[in-house]
């Protein structure tokens, strides 16, 4: 599995895409992304793990930067973010963070993963 | 030496900064700094406690820089977790809000640990990238652990950023 974090924004799908090279119907089956509210919601990060080591790839944000929030449902999702992605990352073969739409390879060879 | 660890909340920077000072030492002391007011710190505490159990740490709780300054530091291996807890409890409880006191303050209590320990591992937070502008007393916070950041990582060894449990190279090089 290909795990790719970054920052909101910053290009993480489009650089899967292009790394990818699949079709948008093959790249809806085989990578989860848009799952922060699953993430903010669940009390099981290892359920999560489970359920998405399944895919080829995951993308998840960043999210833990930042004066730490009061609000609980906040400070949760933030928490579950950020544990999620630890978990997400011992898993994966390749860890890729991606700013500016720039990858920096964290674990592995994304071309390995073609 | 001084190694700096900056990284967002439930990034892994408590696990590496663990993994850096278990590596420098088999007796490492844990320097916390968390105020253990409210259910969400004893939360915390108890999480990072469980985190430890059976590393060989011994805990040593000192929340401001008085307390570090009366601490017997001597040839020990430190890991400070964290420097946000320990400038906000400084800033907004030891010195009541002034900021040129808490910089000299934390300073103080920084250059006693550089001095006196062996190793010092320090764990830091990326507070400051949200691009949520705060009030002016939050704001002095920011630009204060932002200017602490900038001299304990000029003075340090090893400077890294935690990215999902991943150290990344700021300084130094590590294999």
């Amino acid at each position: 599995m290909i795990f790719v974090t970054g920052p909101m924004f910053s290009g993480k799908k489009a650089y899967l895409k292009k790394l990818l090279t699949l079709s948008e119907e093959e790249f809806e089956k085989q990578v989860a992304y848009d799952i922060l509210e699953d993430v903010g919601k669940t009390t099981d990060i290892e359920k999560l793990v489970t359920a998405l080591r399944e895919y080829r790839a995951v993308i998840l944000p960043e999210m833990g930067s930042g004066v730490i929030p009061m609000d609980e449902k906040a400070l949760q999702l933030r928490e579950n973010c950020g544990r999620l992605a630890v978990r997400l990352a011992e898993e994966a073969d390749t860890v890729i963070r991606v700013v500016c739409g720039l990858p920096q390879v964290l674990k592995g060879k994304p071309e390995d993963r073609q | 030496m001084v190694v700096l660890i900056i990284g967002g909340s439930a990034s892994g920077k408590s696990a590496y900064g663990e993994q850096v000072i278990g590596q420098l030492s088999q007796h490492p002391v844990y320097l916390a700094t968390m105020d253990s007011h409210g259910k969400a710190a004893q939360k915390r505490i108890e999480k990072h406690r469980a985190m430890r159990a059976g590393k060989g740490f011994r805990t040593l709780e000192c929340k401001d820089a008085t307390s570090i300054l009366a601490a017997d530091m001597r040839g020990q291996s430190v890991l400070l977790e964290d420097l946000p807890n320990l400038v906000a409890n400084v800033l907004f409880q030891e010195v009541n809000g002034s900021v040129a006191e808490a910089k000299q303050q934390v300073r103080r209590a920084l250059s006693y640990l550089e001095k006196e320990t062996t190793n010092l591992v320090i764990i830091t937070g990326d507070l400051a990238s949200e691009g949520l502008l705060y009030d002016e007393v939050t704001t002095a916070y920011l630009r204060l652990l932002g200017e602490l950041q900038q001299e304990i990582a000029a003075d340090a060894e090893e400077v890294y950023e935690v990215v999902a449990g991943i150290p990344t190279v700021l300084k130094g090089v590590k294999e």
